[in-house]
């Protein structure tokens, strides 16, 4: 048991050794003086980080800036995975709903979630309403589709052996045809997350006071690259843990999905 | 007449086609079949002969376009708890338990929790899965997986068990004990099954009667009464007598 | 000569169901055409009707009348839609071409040869997760508010998922295959030309699909941000100047192209990829 653990652990060290090394060689380029004031060191990255968490930004911590960012998009996100799901599932379900919606979710579906910013503006004014909304219409279109797709092609074999027991329509929706898209709808939540989160960004950086996307923009207006990879890194984290969390809860939720293992 | 009144589930000049791109495909041609209660048949046929058409057409899933299927002498109206099926690719529910496959007729039905329990564990028994009800489908192989399916379908109580190849997707080990095995259940359990195969020596082993289907459009070619005791031995001399005989009236090269 | 008779009831039989199919087709489908045409309908009475003010929406016709002035008109914003849709699509396009160039070998080498992997994954795995538009303002501070900076931003949008698909889709490769080539005395470099690359191919123009929608998505918000010209310039024009109907040219045109683009690597992927399918 022990031998196992020794070779991961060396896997693993194996692994970050070439950032590792990426990093220790540009710190030694920034000392020797060969970087620019756009390009900062690694400690000079790390010094801007210590001090951005512990001064206020346009009057908040950098702790409030991440939780007013998290706060939209676990918002917008959460009404439209109550919205964007039931939605997808009863278009893959019922045909003739289907033919009904689809052509205006085809009409509005290829435009960029990001493309929607001038006009939630102008309708929701420079408040948390454009920068929800933005997130809402990028999950959402990822929701309806997933499930939708999960839907349709659920193996019409099961619907038939549910048919063979007797199942109503309706048992047939919840007890089949539902547990069988879940995994095409776990995708969707997955990607709604990650494109939630880049849409925030963007609604951020055209106009907000808070969040982390105001951050880099604020490091770019004041001139400090330090301030903006800083904000990058943190963003991407982020964007990671969400990403690990929702994995972890699929994991949890469909134990017979052994592809997930 | 008695002879009239025991005839659970038949079938009336059942015919089927299908439109696919080279035009019309006529799959069942005037088929008439008549299956006693508790009397295990087999439909014996080459691959693409409409074999699983007619299984579909007997459980409802599919309407045919004439005839009609009875029921203790009532024609259905699609598919129903009264006849199971076992599907040849086990149809199981990837995201339930073993107990909660062998469960879901009679969870269909409203069957109070711990009566499902109760069947769906005796069941699960009887096909020698004991010990896996909380086991997922992922995590069985394919003879078990099948077990589960012919569990499934008796837990419900059917009247009429309706299998398509079921046995078809397992290696021959796996066949040669899953034959004997549904054998002993249906002597335990006595249902009228109907079941098809494209092996003659599966057909000769299991059925008290084999059907012999023709190759497209599927029509009836001729019935074999097999007369002889169970459990049967692949050894036995009726296994090479049938043998001749059904090569010598049908067209099936063996 | 029965058999001759029957071909030809076979024949007629299948015109008559093809003739059906189209009939049905139409009467299946007018459903969908009827909903749009009354979400138009709809559209149009909500603005004419004056329930929602005209500095919000516009009515469709109004949209057409705008889409049809602006492809000609330089103003309100100093171009015609024409000039920034070209301006969009070529920054996109080129944006796009050396992701691809850069990415689909990188990911196709890292996915056959381990080592390489080894190397060059954990630099990509730290890139991954930061989203191209966070790279925006660093960008504008590196490169200013030009075309490099854009293109840089684009480059890096497409970037990621070209080398994810094409790394994806070379590991799927069937090792039976593999074994085949070796066996017949294929060099690794062979092998990984001759069964490796055409096996990737599949996910990989999926990688390519979701890299041009990545692209132009990012090329529109870098529009948003600091532009003078493109449809995400456009968009934001109609903002300031109050006027939505230019928004949703815009958008509408935005989508479209998108569309198109999409449409058009299908087309190819459905050309060559399946001609190869391993």
């Amino acid at each position: 048991m022990k031998k196992i653990k020794v070779s991961t652990i060396l896997n693993k060290l194996l692994s970050i050794m070439p950032i590792v090394l990426l990093i220790v060689i540009w710190q030694i380029l920034a000392t020797m003086g060969f970087t620019s004031k756009l390009l900062p060191s690694p400690y000079e990255i790390y010094k801007e980080a210590a001090r951005m968490f512990t001064v206020k930004l346009a009057g908040i911590s950098i702790w409030m800036h991440m939780f007013y960012s998290l706060k939209r998009v676990l918002i917008a996100y959460g009404l439209a995975l109550i919205t964007g799901v039931p939605l997808g599932l009863y278009m893959g379900w019922n045909r003739t709903f289907d033919k009904i919606v689809k052509p205006i979710f085809e009409l509005l579906r290829p435009i960029p979630p990001i493309a929607w910013i001038p006009l939630a503006i102008l309708w929701l004014g420079v408040g948390e309403g454009p920068k929800v909304f933005i997130c809402f219409v990028g999950s959402f279109v990822i929701f309806v589709l997933n499930s939708y797709t999960g839907m349709r092609y659920t193996d019409k074999l099961l619907i038939d052996a549910t048919r063979t027991y007797g199942a109503t329509t309706k048992q047939q929706f919840f007890n089949v045809a539902l547990p069988a898209s879940l995994p095409s709808i776990f995708a969707g939540v997955q990607n709604a997350l990650s494109m939630s989160w880049m849409c925030v960004l963007a609604a951020e950086m055209v106009g907000a006071r808070e969040g982390v996307g105001y951050i880099i923009l604020n490091g770019m207006d004041l001139n400090r690259p330090t301030m903006i990879i800083v904000g990058m890194i943190i963003i991407g984290v982020i964007g990671t843990i969400l990403a690990i969390t929702m994995r972890w809860l699929e994991r949890g939720l469909c134990p017979w999905r052994r592809d997930l293992v | 007449m008695e002879e009239r009144s025991s005839i659970k589930i038949e079938c009336k000049s059942v015919s089927k086609h299908f439109d696919g791109e080279n035009g019309r495909v006529d799959v069942l041609e005037n088929i008439s079949l008549q299956v006693k209660k508790n009397e295990f048949v087999v439909i014996l046929g080459p691959g693409q002969c409409g074999k699983t058409v007619l299984i579909n057409c007997l459980s409802g899933l599919l309407t045919p376009d004439t005839g009609e299927v009875l029921v203790d002498s009532k024609p259905i109206t699609g598919p129903g708890p009264d006849r199971g099926v076992v599907f040849q690719k086990y149809a199981l529910f990837p995201w339930k338990t073993v107990l909660g496959n062998v469960a879901f007729g009679l969870m269909i039905r409203g069957v109070d929790k711990a009566k499902q329990k109760e069947i769906a564990l005796k069941y699960i028994d009887l096909v020698g899965l004991k010990g896996f009800e909380k086991t997922y489908p992922y995590g069985l192989s394919g003879g078990m997986k099948q077990r589960v399916g012919i569990a499934r379908a008796y837990a419900n109580d059917p009247e009429v068990l309706l299998m398509d190849e079921p046995f078809g997707a397992l290696d021959a080990q796996t066949r040669y004990s899953m034959e004997k095995e549904l054998v002993e259940i249906w002597e335990k359990e006595k249902r009228t099954i109907i079941f098809v195969t494209n092996n003659i020596e599966e057909a000769i082993y299991l059925g008290d009667r084999v059907v012999v289907m023709s190759q497209l459009p599927g029509k009836i070619k001729k019935e074999f009464v097999i007369d002889a005791p169970r459990p049967r031995e692949y050894s036995d001399k009726i296994f090479l007598q049938m043998r001749k005989v059904i090569s010598e009236e049908t067209e099936l090269v063996l | 000569m029965n058999g001759s008779a029957n071909k030809l009831e076979r024949k007629k039989e299948a015109l008559s169901v093809k003739k059906n199919g189209f009939k049905e087709f139409i009467s299946s489908n007018s459903i969908s055409f009827f909903s749009l045409i009354a979400f138009f309908l709809i559209w149009e009475a909500v603005c004419k009707f004056g329930i929602v003010s005209p500095y919000a929406l516009v009515p469709p016709s109004e949209i057409v009348g705008s889409f049809i002035y602006k492809l000609s008109n330089v103003s309100p914003d100093g171009a015609t839609l024409i000039q920034h849709t070209i301006t969009s699509l070529i920054l996109a396009l080129t944006g796009f071409s050396c992701a691809v160039i850069v990415g689909v070998p990188l990911g196709l080498l890292m996915g056959w040869y381990k080592p390489f992997d080894n190397m060059v994954r954990p630099l990509f795995d730290l890139i991954r997760p930061i989203p191209p538009i966070a790279w925006i303002p660093l960008s504008i501070l590196w490169l200013g508010i030009g075309i490099q900076s854009k293109a840089f931003i684009i480059f890096l949008a497409a970037f990621v998922p070209c080398v994810i698909n094409s790394y994806t889709g070379i590991k799927l490769t069937d090792p039976v295959l593999v074994r085949v080539t070796k066996i017949y005395g294929a060099s690794n470099w062979k092998t990984f030309l001759l069964i490796g690359v055409p096996s990737a191919m599949p996910m990989t123009f999926t990688g390519l699909k979701l890299s041009i929608n990545s692209s132009w998505t990012t090329l529109v918000a870098a529009e948003l941000l600091a532009s003078s010209v493109g449809l995400g310039y456009l968009i934001q024009m109609g903002r300031r100047l109050v006027r939505p109907d230019l928004i949703i040219v815009g958008m509408l045109t935005i989508g479209l192209i998108g569309a198109l683009m999409s449409a058009i690597l299908t087309k190819i992927e459905s050309k060559i990829a399946f001609s190869r399918r391993l």
